[in-house]
């Protein structure tokens, strides 16, 4: 066991903790071994991305509970994914059992066996990977040293072959399969569920009664009908009263019921609430940990009041507050002699504070570092390819902040201990929007330092949420954002320095946000009047343009589906009563403006240019697609030549984006077919070909091509190059 | 005038003839038993081992930012699912709307995949493939084979690790967005 400085009951807590955590991880990781098998190389790297991620994230947790040589190993884990993708696939699956040796050693570490057999995997893994032995305060066990001989992947040791190590009482406490998955709860407020309970089971006999009486009063009607006229005409009135006093019961027992089920639900919410500071052991040694290895000094400020959080949603913070602090040491914080030189304490500051905003909870992670180089994270995402020189020149303050969420992006060229490869804020931006929320990043915040601001609902049981239709689908809004509706004529829109804004009253007006456009890309609906959800995000205030508000409903938010993940500007989805799908849209996204080059209503639309883009292979008439729509074209596609002859008799267009080698009617063909008919001479015609030939030029334009451009690295800034050039000379 | 047909010895020869057939067909190596499925004017099969259930279509919410043959989510007995677009996705271009959703599954991820009709359940044997065909172009199309009647086999296995049902940062074709 590592060394540990924490007592045996906060030990044993962590480890608690960390049991659950890493049970899911080594899930993931054995299910991307299992999928790595026979994998294609494109798959390989998707996945040894991933596993990165896991494997990275079990370190950060092993470290945390003081489980030194799981953390190690987990590090060589890493280490050894990264190497697989340099493998063949023969190679590759020789080497799947060595690391499926080590998750099983980490299970064992995991659920208290101890760590021999884990110190011993990762002799192995880093014996594997060509990286030196690392030297630990206890001793190798023997059979590890001796597979230092080979240089092919050592054959797997199962669990069983190993001694496990004596159980202190902390281990025993992690053991048991049960303590893992409960939950504290408040005396009062299981008392408060249970009262509801019961008054919902004493609701229920009562409707039950009522049923009976329903039953009876049926028996009295057939009694009535055979009966004579005159005795009928006698006893309708007494049966209308007992009719009446059935009903009002009944719509005495349906309230009662409904006032109870809102009642036990809410009892329930409160049941599953957790405070925040529970973390607070877990986030002081992230810090402490952090700090001692790159020998720095900080301290640590947590203001967490009394926020209270589902246990799920905390349990799902708890990795991106971590990763937010190492981070926050490790390049938010400068060296001790950098402090010096710049007038600052030597001690580093890092403060962690949150508050209840509505339904959600807004916690802040600042410190009183260097902030954040803009300039040195566009000049490293370039570097990394993650966008090209001009489109960074391009960028805003906040389009740079937004790529340091990029996956895989880092400003650090060397691997370290404590923020590993550049794997973190993606997980950390991916960690919150599982869990509906959202991050942002602040060049300076409240300490003068980076401050990262994560949003995360208070429950995912359920939350209140405005729903409104926009180009007929129905949208969810939180509740909490959302300030007040109205509706406004037409005429109440006015365009201020290519804003649309709303004028409220005499003295408000608000920029306008077409839903439609935002969240699907298609233009808005027009009409006389428009109806205008006010909502606010933290301190910007806007208006929604929705075709119809329906109504507020208390839903439970669910997750995108697995292949979905951040989709900008949508939170989750929820489930209707008549089973459609709501989607959630993400106020703080709509409030950023990100989405303000989509065209807003058809009228805009009408200067959108018009590009056919036809290709066969179908990545490549996607990424065209992709390419040019992103760019604001209006973009149709075609599988072949002859699919495209027969779009440009049915359609009108600008231009025509053609691949040159198609089965039938190639390029060439296609173009001097579209030159030789006359209502489409003025069809602007680029040729997009793997054919780089000077001939092969010369038969493009001979055929009638106004542009050619050749595939490779370039060809996306190319082909926009030449549409844009051709479509707006 | 012809000769009397003797009826009986052509029955005869007519069930040994069927009894071989029933013999190569115990011979035969079974590649895959599919359901085959029409989009638009393709015929496709989706391998039984990998299909859920079939369903009536249900309205499909729509995303911003979803890679060309992805359609949405719907929700499926209150499961949310995505919703694949099988005709833009074996680039026939989107055929309108689709009356059946097919939820196939593998490796515990789950997706909807759009069609027009539903024609059989056949077995599909190996001597009915055709061969030669580039496995690049199969790869690119998540087919794994084409029978000689012209059904493409789907290869669910890699349309579900496929970027191209990959929609949001994680990756998907977005080489063409701006940050």
């Amino acid at each position: 066991m590592g060394s540990d400085t924490v007592n045996d009951d906060l030990s044993a807590q962590l480890r608690l903790i960390f049991r659950e955590e890493a049970a899911e991880l080594l899930g993931e990781l054995r299910r991307i071994l299992g999928l790595l098998r026979g994998a294609d190389r494109a798959h390989v790297e998707t996945l040894v991305a991933s596993a990165l991620r896991f494997a990275h994230n079990l370190k950060g947790a092993a470290g945390n509970v003081g489980l030194a040589d799981t953390e190690r190993t987990a590090h060589a884990l890493e280490d050894a994914f990264l190497k697989l993708r340099t493998l063949d696939a023969a190679a590759l699956a020789e080497a799947l059992p060595l690391l499926g040796a080590a998750i099983s050693a980490i299970e064992l570490a995991a659920e208290g066996q101890g760590e021999a057999l884990a110190a011993s995997q990762e002799t192995l893994l880093r014996q594997w990977v060509g990286l030196p032995a690392v030297e630990r305060a206890k001793k190798a066990p023997a059979d590890s040293a001796r597979t230092h001989e080979t240089q092919q992947p050592p054959p797997v040791q199962t669990p069983q072959q190993t001694p496990r190590e004596p159980h202190d009482g902390a281990q025993q406490a992690a053991v048991d399969p049960h303590k893992a998955r409960t939950i504290r709860i408040e005396a009062d407020r299981l008392d408060r569920l249970s009262e509801s309970v019961s008054a919902l089971l004493v609701t229920g006999t009562d409707l039950h009664r009522r049923s009976g009486l329903l039953e009876k009063f049926r028996e009295r009607l057939e009694h009535h009908a055979a009966v004579d006229e005159l005795e009928r005409n006698r006893s309708h009135a007494a049966l209308v009263r007992t009719l009446d006093t059935l009903i009002e019961e009944q719509r005495q027992g349906l309230g009662a019921f409904t006032r109870l089920s809102q009642d036990l639900h809410a009892a329930m919410k409160r049941v599953r609430l957790v405070p925040l500071d529970s973390l607070t052991a877990s986030l002081q040694r992230s810090v402490d940990e952090a700090a001692r290895v790159l020998h720095k000094t900080v301290d640590l400020e947590l203001q967490f009041s009394d926020v209270e959080l589902d246990k799920p949603v905390l349990d799902g913070l708890r990795d991106p507050l971590m990763h937010l602090l190492r981070n926050a040491v490790d390049h938010g914080l400068e060296a001790v002699d950098t402090r010096d030189l710049l007038g600052k304490p030597e001690r580093g500051l890092i403060r962690v504070s949150a508050e209840v905003v509505g339904n959600s909870v807004r916690v802040v992670v600042a410190d009183d570092g260097r902030g954040i180089d803009l300039q040195g994270v566009a000049r490293t995402a370039v570097a990394r390819g993650l966008a090209s020189a001009a489109q960074a020149a391009r960028f805003d303050d906040e389009s740079v902040l937004a790529l340091i969420f990029a996956e895989g992006f880092s400003t650090r060229t060397e691997t370290t201990q404590v923020s590993g490869r550049g794997v973190g804020l993606d997980v950390v931006k991916r960690a919150a929007a599982e869990l509906g929320g959202s991050v942002r990043a602040s060049i300076r915040g409240p300490l003068g330092g980076a401050a990262f601001t994560l949003v995360v609902p208070l429950s995912l049981l359920s939350t209140r949420l405005l729903l409104v239709t926009a180009d007929d689908q129905v949208y969810a809004l939180p509740a909490e954002s959302v300030e007040r509706v109205t509706r406004v004529p037409k005429l109440a829109l006015h365009i201020v320095q290519g804003m649309h804004m709303a004028r409220l009253n005499a003295s408000e007006s608000l920029r306008v946000i077409w839903l439609s456009s935002a969240l699907s890309g298609r233009p808005a609906r027009e009409s006389e009047h428009v109806n205008l959800v006010v909502c606010t995000d933290a301190d910007t205030r806007f208006a929604l343009v929705v075709d119809e508000v329906v109504q507020t409903e208390e839903l439970t938010v669910r997750r995108l589906p697995w292949n979905f993940a951040a989709i900008p500007g949508v939170t989750g989805a929820v489930v209707l009563a008549d089973g459609n799908v709501a989607v959630v849209a993400d106020a703080a996204y709509l409030a950023a403006g990100r989405h303000a080059k989509v065209v807003e209503t058809e009228h805009a639309r009408e200067g959108q240019r018009r590009v056919l883009v036809v290709d066969d292979s179908m990545t490549t008439r996607t990424l065209h697609r992709n390419v040019l729509s992103f760019a604001g074209y209006q973009v149709t596609t075609a599988h072949d030549g002859n699919h495209a002859w027969e779009l440009l008799q049915q359609m009108e267009f600008d231009a025509l984006v053609s691949d040159v080698q198609m089965p039938g009617l190639d390029g060439f063909e296609l173009t001097r077919k579209v030159r030789a008919t006359p209502h489409l001479r003025q069809l602007k015609v680029i040729l997009v070909t793997s054919l780089d030939a000077a001939e092969d030029m010369q038969r493009g334009h001979a055929a009638g091509a106004d542009e050619y451009v050749v595939k490779g690295p370039l060809e996306r800034d190319a082909l926009l190059s030449a549409v844009s050039k051709q479509l707006h000379a | 005038m012809s000769p009397p047909v003797d009826k009986q010895s052509i029955l005869r020869e007519r069930a040994h003839q069927l009894l071989a057939r029933r013999t190569d067909l115990v011979e035969r190596e079974l590649y895959e038993r599919v359901v085959v499925v029409e989009v638009g004017r393709e015929r496709l099969g989706l391998p039984l081992s990998r299909l859920r259930e079939i369903v009536r279509a249900t309205p499909i919410s729509r995303l911003p930012d979803l890679p060309a043959c992805m359609l949405g989510i719907c929700a499926v007995r209150g499961e949310v699912v995505s919703v694949v677009d099988l005709a833009e996705l074996q680039g026939s271009g989107r055929v309108g709307s689709s009356p059946f959703l097919a939820l196939v599954a593998s490796a515990g991820r789950t997706i909807g995949l759009t069609f027009n009709a539903l024609l059989e359940m056949r077995d599909v044997f190996g001597d009915e493939l055709v061969t030669g065909l580039p496995e690049a172009e199969l790869a690119r199309a998540c087919t794994r084979a084409v029978t000689r009647d012209g059904v493409s086999l789907l290869d669910i296995d890699g349309l579900l690790s496929s970027e191209l049902v990959l929609a949001g940062q994680h990756g998907g074709t977005q080489w063409g967005r701006t940050p």
